[in-house]
């Protein structure tokens, strides 16, 4: 076996491991939070987005640093709460049907937004 | 002679550079332009809402009564459609650099119906996709306009229960977070 391509084999069987090491533990977490996200991400638009897509009536807008800053520090349970309850000029659950659960999913799918 | 050819030379030069120079400038961006007069139209009429009708209406301090026919209350005031419209007119009246104005497919006043096949294209648009916006170039006689449409949505029960109950209303089942209409903002580029 000539020098290039014993440094292809040790590359590839490097390469390998790296991925195995990444696949071990995080991925279905990863997997789980993903699909987490999406779910929320359909919750937000078919409810919440025509809103929070645009700043309607104050809403914070998705992934506007400066408007989410001050509320994300309040926590997600605050957040949730005042969505879930209504807050100045939110009503309660946006006039939506959705449960406190998929609230949740959809707030933090906004904290998501932020990273 | 000398100082003759000195400043001839220096005008030369002078004429080369002006042509030389920073790219002739394109103006603001319609798109930005619009999105920006949007903006400020939401958050004021946000702010007319929070600060002052719910503040000092009934659901307040109960001093003002916000309500369609304010003018003929004596303690009536605009409701925030009818702020908006207002400032709308007022802008009217001071400019033709851009319009805007409150619109609907399914209007109570005729007059707030869609004028344009772009207007209507795009209150379409925007009732279809709740949450997005539309934009298009139309010529209305020798003049080019970059129209944006903007949602306007049911933000509360005050909004839905208005246009349900009123006689007028060619749509009467309005549900909270619906696209009820839009801002249509007209630019000439």
């Amino acid at each position: 076996m000539n020098r290039a391509r014993l440094a292809g084999v040790i590359g590839g069987a490097f390469s390998l491991l790296l991925l195995w090491g990444c696949s071990d533990s995080g991925e279905p977490a990863a997997a789980a939070q993903q699909q987490s996200l999406s779910q929320a991400e359909e919750l937000y638009r078919k409810n919440c987005k025509v809103c929070h897509a645009q700043g309607i009536n104050g809403a914070p807008i998705v992934g506007n640093q400066k408007m989410w800053g001050p509320r994300a520090a309040q926590g997600v349970d605050v957040l949730v709460e005042h969505a879930v309850n209504g807050f100045g000029l939110m009503p309660p659950r946006g006039g939506s049907a959705l449960t406190d659960e998929e609230i949740r999913k959809v707030v933090e799918y906004y904290l998501s937004q932020l990273q | 002679m000398k100082k003759a050819v000195i400043a001839a030379a220096l005008g030369v030069s002078a004429l080369v550079l002006s042509g030389c120079g920073e790219p002739e400038s394109k103006g603001i961006d319609p798109k930005v332009y619009t999105d920006s007069l949007f903006a400020v139209m939401k958050a004021d009429r946000t702010n007319y809402t929070k600060l002052v009708v719910k503040r000092l209406g009934p659901a307040g301090t109960n001093v003002i009564q916000p309500d369609e026919h304010w003018k003929d209350i004596p303690n009536g005031t605009l409701l925030p459609a009818q702020m908006f419209r207002a400032g709308a007119e007022a802008v009217q009246e001071m400019t033709d650099d851009f319009t805007y104005s409150l619109q609907s497919i399914w209007p109570i006043n005729s007059q707030n119906a869609p004028k344009t096949a772009m207007e209507k294209e795009g209150l379409e648009y925007i009732a279809a996709n709740p949450g997005e916006n539309y934009y298009g170039e139309e010529k209305l006689g020798d003049v080019t306009y970059f129209t944006a449409v903007y949602p306007d949505v049911a933000v509360s029960d005050a909004c839905t229960s208005c246009h349900n109950d009123h006689k007028d209303s060619p749509k009467t089942d309005f549900k909270l977070g619906e696209v009820m209409g839009g801002v249509v903002i007209r630019v000439p580029l």
